[in-house]
């Protein structure tokens, strides 16, 4: 009897070392990895911001990542400063003149926050480009927001924007091609352009 | 004799033991990404590691692992694994890594891994254990790249984002939204079950013991 | 848009337009395997709503007042999971000790919802969409709601076809998943409801 007692004693000390040192272990493996590994997804992180607020000026071409840094170091200036960007002013790399001002915008899509960069015209109403930096939607429907022929459909449009089906691939200069079967990831990216037209106009 | 019985073990799992048709396990966490191929290659990737270290992980341990927290113990060591998996894919293929979301994380609760972690590791050895937890998940990568295949063949009309399908083709957005999943499983467990008696027969008893 | 309109609008997506079961494929082993009868599924329904609306606040919890202050959000998986695993073996022990009948009514279940894939997604999920308390908790009341519907109307119609004539390759599992397809279509429908109007 009271063997058994201290045996359980035992048997219960065990349990709790057993998963203290299990979660221990396997604890650190993973935080040292997450150390080892975070410098690297920063600094892609920051690679994509770049990338995605060249692409919404409209100077993405087909860089590599040196050649992103690059042109963004000649050509684009956070306003009001680098900390804590709220705009990104963006002049031509060669003629110096002002091309676009790239906004970060983060808005609701079906699943979660979708975050994008807009860059409009100096006239401030005519889109020069949009890219989608960020989003949890449907992979195979709301998530092809990132293809190419959706995200390069912007450029010289200039809202109050309306929906047209995918593959009407319109020419108009107010119509949005959506993205079929995902109609509320469409609607949140027209809402979000409309926003900020209103936004600039006022 | 060893090495004769890993193979067993490795035919076993990717045929007539497959996951999928045996039991219909752990269907639940990666059939959401089967409407893009490459998607779901990489998270069939993801989940065979998970599924072999965890197995091997858990087997190792099997003898010092109090029964109370045996659950527990496991979870964590899943969890782990698949932490691993999600760091790795960040560093290496943010693309990947940004689509699939939040799906990564749900290898966790993908219960083939838990299942074969209850069912083979606690009773065997480590290596066989690595090698089930292999066979199974290959077993069901293949099933998942299946579908994959044709749900992104008959929903977008492309392969691997290549599209294979001329224009004349109109996609069925059915096929990429969830209800397509569903349907194309179910054909395709039909089509097994139909071209394989013996395995049929094997299954239907299963399920009817659940 | 009030604050509690908006969790209700958190609420009843999550219930209908964005099932966790039915376009998340979410829970679907335990979806399979108890849908066979009513009593069962409401057992197991019952469960489920219960622990995901407690977890998913706790996992709110955590996750904002502990992992995001102490910069270890890589390590929310194994936090949210060990806090499930952790809450359900408390839940089993209390009713063990409180209660005879709702042990044996939902004593079994417990185990299996450690795995519940839809338990630990809803927490996911939940963080990933930048939810507050009110929402969090909504959100998982919600997503448990959602999921005991469809198991328990999978169930319903499941008994009704116990003794219809199904193609022999089809029975079981095959039969059961092209059901919950066609539920699936039926609960995209409810995708107009809360966004007005194309």
């Amino acid at each position: 009897m009271e063997k058994g007692v201290r045996g359980k004693m035992r048997e219960r000390a065990f349990t709790v070392f057993f998963m203290f040192a299990l979660t221990l272990v396997f604890v650190s493996a993973v935080s040292a990895l997450h150390l080892a590994t975070r410098d690297t997804v920063a600094r892609k992180a920051g690679m994509y911001l770049k990338r995605a607020v060249l692409a919404a000026a409209g100077l993405d071409g087909g860089l590599d990542d040196a050649g992103v840094a690059a042109l963004y170091d000649a050509a684009v200036t956070p306003e009001p400063d680098a900390a804590r960007p709220a705009r990104y002013a963006v002049r031509d790399p060669d003629t110096g003149a002002p091309r676009a001002t790239v906004f970060p915008r983060a808005f609701p899509g079906l699943w979660g926050t979708i975050r994008a960069t807009v860059g409009l015209g100096p006239d401030g109403a005519t889109l020069t480009g949009v890219a989608f930096l960020e989003h949890n939607e449907t992979p195979g429907l709301g998530a092809r927001v990132t293809e190419s022929w959706f995200e390069g459909q912007f450029a010289g449009k200039r809202g109050p924007f309306r929906l047209v089906p995918e593959g009407t691939r319109s020419a108009a200069v107010d119509e949005i091609d959506a993205v079929t079967g995902a109609s509320i990831t469409s609607r949140a990216v027209r809402d979000m352009l409309n926003a900020l037209a209103r936004e600039q106009t006022q | 004799m060893t090495s004769g019985r890993i193979k067993r073990i490795m035919l076993g799992g990717i045929g007539r033991d497959n996951p999928v048709f045996a039991q219909v396990l752990g269907i639940c966490s990666t059939l959401a990404v089967t409407n893009v191929l490459r998607n779901t290659v990489v998270m069939c990737l993801g989940l065979v590691f998970t599924l072999a270290l965890s197995n091997l992980t858990v087997s190792a341990l099997r003898r010092l692992m109090p029964a109370r927290v045996r659950m527990m113990a496991e979870v964590l060591v899943i969890a782990c694994y698949v932490i691993i998996v999600d760091i790795a894919l960040k560093a290496l293929a943010p693309d990947i890594s940004r689509q699939l979301g939040p799906y990564v994380g749900l290898i966790i609760t993908n219960c083939i891994v838990m299942g074969r972690a209850e069912a083979f590791a606690l009773s065997n050895p480590p290596l066989p254990s690595l090698a089930d937890g292999v066979a199974a998940g290959i077993g069901y990568s293949c099933v998942l790249l299946v579908i994959a295949f044709f749900r992104e063949l008959l929903g977008s009309g492309t392969v691997w984002g290549a599209r294979v399908l001329g224009e004349w083709w109109t996609n069925w957005a059915i096929m990429v939204m969830a209800p397509g999943a569903f349907f194309m499983l179910a054909v395709f467990i039909w089509i097994v079950k139909g071209a394989i008696p013996r395995a049929g027969n094997a299954a239907g008893k299963e399920s009817g013991k659940q | 848009m009030p604050e509690s309109m908006n969790l209700f609008a958190v609420f009843f997506s999550a219930v209908f337009t964005g099932n966790i079961l039915l376009t998340n494929y979410l829970g679907m082993c335990s979806f399979l395997g108890a849908s066979r009868e009513v009593k069962t599924a409401l057992g197991l329904g019952t469960a489920v709503v219960f622990v995901m609306a407690a977890t998913g606040a706790l996992n709110w919890l955590i996750y904002c007042l502990v992992l995001v202050p102490l910069d270890l959000v890589y390590l929310r998986f194994i936090v949210f999971i060990v806090v499930i695993a952790a809450f359900v073996q408390v839940v089993e022990m209390i009713i063990e000790r409180t209660s005879e009948r709702l042990h044996a009514a939902l004593g079994i279940f417990l185990p299996l919802i450690t795995v519940n894939c839809a338990i630990m997604g809803a927490s996911l999920f939940m963080v990933i969409r930048n939810y507050g308390l009110g929402e969090a908790f909504a959100y998982g009341t919600g997503s448990g709601l959602g999921w005991a519907l469809a198991i328990l109307a999978m169930a319903g119609i499941r008994q009704k076809m116990a003794k219809a004539r199904v193609p022999r390759g089809l029975e079981g599992a095959g039969i059961t998943l092209i059901i919950a397809g066609i539920m699936a279509l039926a609960f995209v429908g409810f995708n107009g409801m809360l966004s007005a109007g194309p």
